[in-house]
């Protein structure tokens, strides 16, 4: 198999080497502005910290089903709800899906729809309006042992109405 | 880095052999085939979500509206094993590789789109790069043509060692702007806990980790990983360094799949293409007679790591061994396994230095 001269090889590292930096810089401020391009070569950087000494935060996302006559709200973990995305993938999914929704009139008519479906399709029974539910748990150590201090609800999100028909 | 340096980098770094690049092409067509091709029962719910989840990354994938149809991915899914498997057997490897290359982009642009890019570029840029060495000149339907056999080329070996380094770098240096080596902060306990808590990983050893209260020990993983991921880069500038940071991104990659249950097995491909092949073929060479075909070398090699992997694969599918949700038993082996070939060679390496002192 014919092999590259000397002279293509070494053209091309220098572009590589002038490239890779140049391309994370672009990472950096599209990523900034928006969320991180693709395809790019860098790796997650995993930068937020959440420990403080003793202290911890803990952001849950949650997705309340309202159910029944009562309309009584079950919870499910985004793993359970949206359970067809590989788990590496829902937290990014999260995201880029709901943080940046004012309500239910973000999603059209067939995403609402879709989340009834699967709504109904996890409670088995008549579901009402459903909800996106973010919760922070502040916990502390104590004696070697982690406690939740107080749960504090950041936002609830009506992610699709209860359709006429069912009310 | 002056001009003769520069070259010495480039083209005296690494001296495969085609035989052994040979070797790890069999192994990496293996491993992907078995353990690395995207999840097919995953397309058919990918082309049924609302228009609304299609959240594509800024890029390319920009250009489309919405999931392609079912069909169109298992058609390139199964254009991707098509590329695989002519890398497996040397049928015209270069442009099986570089298509192997194609197609993973094309299938990792569209899941990604559901607006999480995981870092799987590796599994990309191995084939690509991989394509300019020669791996398919020995052991394959190629090699069998009238043509004079080529020479193993040790350049791609360095590129994709600087691909690996710079990708490292920039998981590193977030971590420094981001407070990882503020004496008052716990980021890698932060990351456990919020995987633990909120992610449910929660396997292994996550729930004695999550107990650990020893701050400096948090605080040393804290510097451990900033300086092995920053360091990497460096090291790609002798083959001997990079080989001792591969060993170090097993260990690292081993310990995060004990603790925060993510195992980075796209990464392994990568990994293994800087483990001695040339002295494995010499190795396997051995045991086999003289005058045997040299090709029963090669089908003999492929049949026990088909037979290990589908071994590895049952045990994975009927739960056999470990219940885990994530990582898999599949993770748990072949990371597992590579730990082992790590402290084997490290061994092997501080015994001939202990040999070499006295």
């Amino acid at each position: 198999m014919s092999n590259l001269s000397v002279k293509t090889v070494k053209s091309l590292f220098i572009i590589i080497l002038i490239f890779l930096p140049l391309q994370y810089a672009v990472v950096g401020i599209v990523g900034f502005y928006s969320s991180e391009p693709w395809p790019a070569f860098v790796f997650p950087g995993f930068k937020s910290v959440y420990v403080y000494g003793d202290n911890y935060q803990i952001n849950q996302f949650i997705v309340e089903v309202e159910t029944g006559e009562l309309r009584l709200r079950r919870e499910f973990t985004p793993q359970q709800f949206f359970y067809e995305i590989p788990n590496s993938q829902v937290a990014g999914f999260l995201r880029s899906n709901f943080d940046t929704a004012d309500g239910f009139e973000t999603f059209d008519f067939k995403t609402r729809q879709w989340f009834r479906e699967r709504a109904r399709e996890l409670v088995d029974a008549s579901t009402g309006d459903i909800y996106y539910l973010h919760r922070r748990r502040y916990m502390t150590r104590r004696e070697n042992e982690l406690t939740t201090d107080s749960v504090k609800v950041i936002n609830r999100l009506l992610i699709a109405e209860v359709v006429t028909d069912e009310k | 880095m002056k001009s003769n340096s520069f070259s010495k980098w480039i083209f005296n770094s690494y001296n495969p052999t085609v035989e052994g690049l040979a070797l790890f092409r069999i192994f990496a067509a293996l491993l992907f085939l078995f353990f690395l091709l995207p999840d097919a029962s995953y397309y058919s719910d990918l082309a049924s979500f609302p228009d609304d989840f299609f959240s594509p990354p800024p890029g390319p994938m920009m250009l489309v509206d919405s999931f392609p149809p079912a069909w169109f991915f298992y058609t390139v899914h199964v254009l991707l094993i098509a590329s695989w498997l002519g890398i497996l057997v040397g049928y015209k490897s270069r442009v099986s590789s570089l298509m192997a290359g194609v197609f993973m982009l094309i299938l990792l642009g569209f899941i990604f789109s559901i607006g999480k890019v995981n870092h799987q570029m590796l599994l990309v840029l191995l084939p690509v790069i991989m394509a300019f060495s020669n791996w398919g000149d020995a052991y394959s339907i190629d090699a069998r043509r009238a043509e004079p056999p080529s020479r193993a080329e040790g350049w791609p070996l360095v590129l994709l060692a600087l691909f690996i380094g710079f990708m490292m770098f920039t998981a590193g240096f977030p971590k420094i702007l981001g407070g990882w080596l503020n004496g008052d902060t716990l980021a890698t306990k932060g990351h456990l806990l919020n995987q633990y808590f909120v992610r449910g990983r929660t396997e292994l050893l996550s729930g004695y980790m999550v107990e650990m209260n020893i701050p400096w020990v948090w605080s040393l993983l804290d510097w451990a990983t900033v300086i092995f991921e920053t360091g990497f880069l460096i090291a790609v500038m002798r083959a001997g360094w990079t080989r001792l940071f591969v060993c170090f991104a097993v260990l690292f990659h081993f310990s995060t799949m004990l603790t925060l249950n993510i195992a980075f097995l796209v990464n392994f491909p990568a990994y293994a293409a800087f483990l001695p092949w040339g002295k494995i073929h010499s190795y396997i060479s051995l045991y086999l007679p003289s005058e045997s075909d040299s090709n029963h070398l090669a089908v003999i090699y492929s049949m026990v790591l088909t037979g290990i992997f589908i071994i590895i694969k049952i045990i994975d599918k009927n739960d056999l061994i470990l219940q885990l949700s994530e990582p898999s038993f599949d993770d748990l082996a072949i990371i597992g396994t590579a730990l082992v070939i790590v402290i084997a060679l490290g061994f092997r390496k501080a015994r001939s230095l202990f040999i070499s002192v006295l």
